[in-house]
């Protein structure tokens, strides 16, 4: 028999806290029934997701993707066309939305990694700008009146629920699968060439290995997890159009939050999408709904942050364990 | 009626006016990215910001658009170096995510401040000094874009000389060339650095005061102004104001002759010529100020 408090000795800290975040949102359901709390937590976990998913890309492999709101867009709008158009299953609809999402990623992706620095950005960018400009405009998507997808009540197989309940399952569940994804592929060989690409990229090509292919891999992967994410999005909504999934605004939040929270660890999407959903949440509960205040205050932040903490709440949690450490060391002596 | 060939006209000369004021934004973001190698994100609603001030002083004033452009400058030249010397100074040099997000940052924080105060309306000059238009064989000409390209020429003109001829331009050039072999020769890199930023404000201040006269404003309008000013300054190569200037005048062209043809999808070309450019010349067609 398994001693459990020997087992969690033998733990780290830092699984400790991974433990009690899983278990504090497997309970948080049954404790918080409401819909509208279980709608911010979706959101929580929905942002976490797409930061997770944009920091393969922009966190480990280094390249500042701008563009990640193309990907969301196409993965919503691939499953809800093939839905209202040719019947197809939504989840599907996801896979398939996913996989043309990734394809397109590396279309883009393939001339755009030949550009350094600021280039790349700027490329992603516009391509995002073209994608938004062409669904505006192509009445077979809906155009900018958008896509409204029918109401089936409660059905799996129809990806769509009348409560939030059953989606605040579903995303978590997505959420925990591509932390672990994430995690495994940080730790695997791939995520060493990324972490090399990102740092020295003309001694990552002089030790042979392949720059493009590894971004591009990891871009593919983003990409596909991106649009997972806008099918779960147009799920939920049950309406899209290009103002809510192809805006640049979106693609910088997607990024901002694993910036914020800290590019590169695990940890960081999670903290700043959390950061993000708390403070917006505070903002609308004392403030009342005024339009654009808790992006303004956001923006404050996110400016102290880039200036004096360029790699973000990650690295505070690091001075605070350091300091910690310090002051213990003192004590001891 | 006006002939084919003179609407084909009309519609040509009409891009290459508005190519003029393009081109006018372009110079100040290539100005500061050529001097502090900084993408400024924030640009389009530096331009918006201008738009709003000449739209509240004409609105509590009543003072015409036009005569109200030399304060818009002024107050943007102003506003430049604050913001050079509260949040730009930091980021020189740093990181390229930092100085993206930091700017993009300032992008979402003027955007939604203007959402804030001043709500989603459009909102448009009532009866400008240059309004109108004239009729020139058979070609319809808008009097304010006619003004406007006149002015943005000049401007252009004077940077351009004030960049080659006087010795702050030069020392701005120097910088922007070597920071490191500027500083010693005795040049105060971060007087340079705030003058450059504020320039490049006043320039977009200057842009955003001409559109009013025949543009509405609403807090999102720098934003396709910001894309198409990224298209342009790599179009003409960085920091080149000369460059910067065909270049304008080119994609206003562009825009011009694609919105004839579809008015829907007229800002595809644009963003297919600035792929197109970073694909095959990404280091920008020419970098030299």
């Amino acid at each position: 028999m398994i001693k459990i408090p020997a087992l969690i000795g033998k733990l780290s800290p830092r699984y400790i806290g991974y433990l009690i975040f899983i278990i504090l949102l497997i309970v948080y359901p049954f404790v918080f029934k409401e819909q509208y709390s279980l709608y911010i937590v979706i959101n929580f976990l929905l942002y976490s997701f797409l930061g997770q998913a944009w920091n393969i890309i922009g966190g480990y492999a280094g390249q500042c993707a701008l563009g990640h709101a193309a990907f969301f867009g196409l993965g919503a709008y691939t499953s809800s066309i093939l839905f209202l158009k040719f019947g197809i299953n939504p989840w599907l609809g996801m896979l398939m939305g996913g996989l043309i999402a990734s394809g397109v990623s590396v279309i883009i992706g393939w001339p755009s990694f030949r550009l350094r620095g600021a280039y790349f950005a700027l490329a992603t960018i516009a391509f995002a700008e073209m994608v938004r400009v062409l669904f505006n405009h192509w009445a077979f998507v809906g155009g900018a009146v958008g896509l409204h997808l029918p109401v089936y009540g409660d059905s799996l197989s129809a990806f769509q629920f009348r409560s939030y309940f059953p989606y605040y399952w579903i995303i978590f569940i997505f959420f925990v699968l591509e932390c672990f994804l994430v995690y495994k592929l940080s730790k695997s060989k791939i995520g060493f060439y990324w972490r090399a690409i990102k740092c020295e990229p003309d001694a990552a090509e002089s030790i042979g290995i392949d720059t493009t292919k590894n971004k591009l891999i990891a871009m593919f992967i983003s990409a596909f997890l991106v649009a997972i994410g806008g099918t779960f999005y147009s799920q939920l909504m049950l309406y899209i159009d290009p103002r809510s999934v192809l805006v640049r605004d979106l693609s910088i939040r997607i990024a901002l939050v694993a910036i914020v929270g800290g590019r590169g660890t695990i940890e960081g999407p999670i903290l700043g999408s959390l950061a993000m959903i708390l403070l917006s949440s505070f903002i609308r509960a004392s403030f009342g709904d005024i339009p654009g205040l808790h992006l303004v205050i956001f923006a404050i932040i996110l400016v102290v942050m880039s200036v004096y903490k360029p790699l973000g709440m990650m690295a505070i949690l690091g001075d605070l364990k350091s300091w910690i450490e310090r002051r213990k060391s003192v004590a001891a002596a | 009626m006006p002939s084919d060939t003179a609407l084909i006209i009309g519609v040509v000369l009409s891009g290459l006016l508005m190519g003029g004021v393009y081109a006018l934004v372009s110079e100040g973001l290539s100005l500061i990215w050529g001097v502090m190698k900084v993408v400024n994100m924030a640009h389009g609603s530096f331009l918006m910001l201008g738009m709003y001030t000449t739209y509240w002083i004409w609105y509590f004033t009543g003072l015409d658009p036009i005569l109200i452009t030399p304060i818009t400058m002024g107050i943007l030249f102003l506003l430049g170096i604050c913001v050079q010397k509260g949040i730009v100074r930091h980021i020189i040099g740093v990181s390229l995510v930092s100085q993206i997000f930091v700017t993009f940052a300032m992008w979402m924080f003027i955007n939604n401040l203007a959402l804030m105060l001043w709500k989603e309306n459009f909102r448009t000059v009532m009866n400008p000094l240059i309004g109108g238009g004239f009729s020139m064989v058979g070609v319809q000409i808008s009097l304010p874009k006619l003004v406007s390209f006149g002015i943005s020429v000049s401007a252009a003109f004077a940077l351009w000389l004030f960049l080659r001829r006087t010795k702050t331009g030069i020392a701005i050039r120097a910088v922007a060339q070597d920071k490191k072999a500027a500083q010693l020769m005795g040049i105060d890199v971060d007087r340079i650095y705030n003058l450059s930023f504020g320039l490049g404000l006043a320039t977009v201040g200057l842009a955003g005061s001409l559109l009013v006269n025949f543009f509405s404003v609403y807090p999102y309008v720098g934003d396709i102004f910001h894309i198409f000013a990224l298209t342009i300054v790599t179009l003409g190569g960085f920091g080149s104001i000369s460059g910067c200037f065909i270049a304008g005048l080119v994609i206003g062209i562009v825009e011009a002759i694609s919105a004839f043809i579809n008015p829907a999808l007229k800002y595809l070309p644009v963003f297919a010529i600035f792929l197109l450019i970073l694909f095959i010349r990404p280091e920008g067609l020419r970098e030299s100020l």
